[in-house]
C-alpha cells in the first residue's frame, strides 16, 4: 500500500474508532436524577447574589424546553435569570441582602421537578476592629455563632502579604499580631498602611435530590461576608 | 364431535401437505429459495446512549463481523434460516460480539419469468450479547422476524434484500433492532450495503435512544 493510501486508511480508522461526539449541552437531554445543582450565595453586606449551575454527565447544561429555576427568599418567589460564566450557563438572582435560608425550585416540563430545596444561609453579622496602632495587635470581634458555619478571616493590603485564618471554633474574636502581618525582618511599615479585613461565614451542604440511585445531587455554599477598612499606624 | 375431529385432522394434514410440497426444491432451479453464504461486514455506528438514569449522550464507533448464513428448504414451501456472526464492536464499551439466530422459514412466493424471484418469510429467535453494547455485556435471547426478496434477472446475476426485526424486551426497557441488507452479486460473489437501527426505549424519563449502523458487506454464495 502506498504512503498516501496508508495515511487515508489510518485517518479512516481513527474516524471510525470514535473521534468523540460533542453533546448538545441542554437540560432536555438530561434526567433530573443525573443533575448536580451547584448553588452559591453571597451576601457581602452591600448586596447579595444567588447563582446556580446545572451540572450533568455531559457538563454544565442550559435550561431548555421550558425548564426553569426559582428561588424563594423572604417569602418572595423569583425566577432565576440566565447568564454566562466562563462560557458556561449560570442562573442568577440579584438581591439587597440574604436575610436567612431560602428555597430553590427546579421546574421541568418533561421530567421530575425539584421543589423546596432548603439552602442554609449563615445569619447576618457585623465585625469590628481595634488596635494596629503603635505595637498593638489587630483585634477583631463579631457575634459568635457556633452553628453559623465555617469562619474565615482574611487581611490584605499593599504593605503585607495576604493573611488568611480559618477558624476551627467560632469564638467571636481573633487577635492577629503585627509580626504575623509583617514577619521579621520586614517589621511594621514605616508609614500608615491601609488594610482590608474580611470576615466570612460559610455553610456548605451536599444532599441527594431523590432517594433513588442515581438520585441527583445538590451542593450549596452560602456565605455572609463583611469587609472593613483598617489603617495600620506604626 | 367425531366429525369435527376428522375435519380438523384433515385440515392439519392438508396444511402440512401444502407446506412440505411434493418434493424438495432442486438446486439450480432459478427460483430456488435456498441461500448459503459467508460474508464480512463492516459498519460505522452513531447514535445516542443512555448515561446515568436517563441522560442522552451521543456516541460513535465501528463494528466488523464475519457472518455465515444458511437458508435451506427441505420442503417446497417450508425450511429454516440460520445465521451466525462473530466480530468486534469498537466503542468505549468495545467488545467481542457473537450472535446466533435461527428461524423457521416459509416461502409464500416464488416465480419464473423475465426476472425469477422468491420471497421468504421467517420467525424464530436468537441469542447473543446485548445490542447496542452500551446496554451491557450480558447475554440475551430475543424473538426474530425476517423477510427476504431474491431477484435473479439472469442465472449468473442475483439481487437479494433481507430485513430482520428483533423485538427484544429486557427487564429495564424495550429494545428493537431493524436490520436491512441490499446486495447484488455476480456468480458466486456479492457486494452490498447493510444498515441497522437499534432502538432502546428506557430510562427516567423514558426516552428513545437510537443507534444507526451502516456499512458495506461482501460475501460468497455457497449455494
Amino acid at each position: 500500500m502506498s504512503r498516501a493510501g496508508t495515511n487515508v486508511f489510518l485517518l479512516l480508522a481513527l474516524a471510525l474508532a470514535g473521534c468523540g461526539l460533542d453533546p448538545d449541552r441542554v437540560s432536555e437531554l438530561v434526567s433530573t436524577r443525573d443533575m448536580l445543582l451547584g448553588v452559591t450565595a453571597l451576601d457581602d453586606g452591600v448586596a447579595a447574589a444567588i447563582d446556580v449551575r446545572v451540572g450533568s454527565p455531559i457538563g454544565t447544561v442550559e435550561l431548555t424546553g421550558g425548564d426553569a429555576l426559582f428561588v424563594t427568599v423572604g417569602g418572595t418567589r423569583r425566577p432565576m435569570i440566565e447568564g454566562q460564566n466562563n462560557g458556561a450557563p449560570i442562573y442568577s438572582v440579584e438581591l439587597d441582602t440574604l436575610p436567612g435560608d431560602f428555597l430553590l425550585d427546579l421546574e421541568r416540563q418533561n421530567d421530575r421537578d425539584v421543589h423546596g430545596v432548603v439552602v442554609e444561609v449563615p445569619p447576618p453579622f457585623t465585625v469590628a476592629a481595634e488596635g494596629l496602632t503603635q505595637d498593638l495587635p489587630l483585634s477583631l470581634a463579631w457575634a459568635p455563632d457556633p452553628e453559623g458555619g465555617k469562619v474565615v478571616i482574611s487581611v490584605q493590603g499593599d504593605c503585607i502579604d495576604t493573611l488568611t485564618r480559618s477558624l476551627d471554633e467560632d469564638t467571636g474574636t481573633l487577635v492577629i499580631t503585627q509580626a504575623e502581618l509583617r514577619p521579621p525582618p520586614a517589621g511594621p511599615p514605616l508609614a500608615p498602611c491601609a488594610l482590608e479585613v474580611s470576615a466570612s461565614r460559610t455553610i456548605t451542604t451536599r444532599d441527594a435530590l431523590f432517594s433513588t440511585n442515581p438520585g441527583g445531587n445538590v451542593t450549596t455554599s452560602a456565605e455572609q461576608r463583611r469587609t472593613i477598612a483598617v489603617v495600620w499606624t506604626p | 364431535m367425531r366429525r369435527r375431529f376428522i375435519g380438523g385432522a384433515a385440515g392439519v394434514l392438508t396444511l402440512a401437505c401444502i407446506l412440505t410440497g411434493s418434493a424438495p426444491a432442486r438446486a439450480g432451479d432459478p427460483s430456488h429459495v435456498a441461500l448459503w453464504r459467508m460474508e464480512v461486514h463492516g459498519a460505522y455506528l452513531q447514535g445516542d446512549q443512555r448515561v446515568g438514569a436517563g441522560t442522552l449522550v451521543p456516541y460513535n464507533g465501528w463494528g466488523l463481523w464475519a457472518r455465515v448464513g444458511i437458508s435451506e428448504f427441505p420442503w417446497k414451501w417450508l425450511g429454516y434460516d440460520v445465521l451466525g456472526q462473530i466480530g468486534l464492536v469498537g466503542t468505549p464499551q468495545s467488545n467481542f460480539d457473537v450472535v446466533t439466530e435461527a428461524a423457521v422459514a416459509f416461502a409464500p412466493a416464488r416465480w419464473k419469468g423475465s426476472v425469477d424471484g422468491s420471497i421468504v418469510l421467517g420467525a424464530g429467535g436468537g441469542i447473543g450479547f446485548e445490542r447496542p453494547v452500551w446496554l451491557g455485556r450480558g447475554g440475551t435471547g430475543y424473538p426474530l422476524l425476517l423477510a427476504r426478496l431474491t431477484l435473479k434477472p439472469k442465472n449468473s446475476i442475483r439481487f437479494f434484500t433481507s430485513f430482520r426485526f428483533t423485538p427484544i424486551t429486557p427487564d429495564d426497557g424495550w429494545v428493537r433492532s431493524y436490520d436491512l441488507e441490499i446486495t447484488g452479486g455476480y456468480k458466486w460473489w456479492y457486494l452490498g450495503l447493510r444498515g441497522r437501527i437499534d432502538d432502546v426505549t428506557q430510562g427516567d424519563p423514558e426516552r428513545l435512544y437510537r443507534t444507526y449502523w451502516l456499512g458495506p458487506t461482501a460475501g460468497l454464495v455457497l449455494r
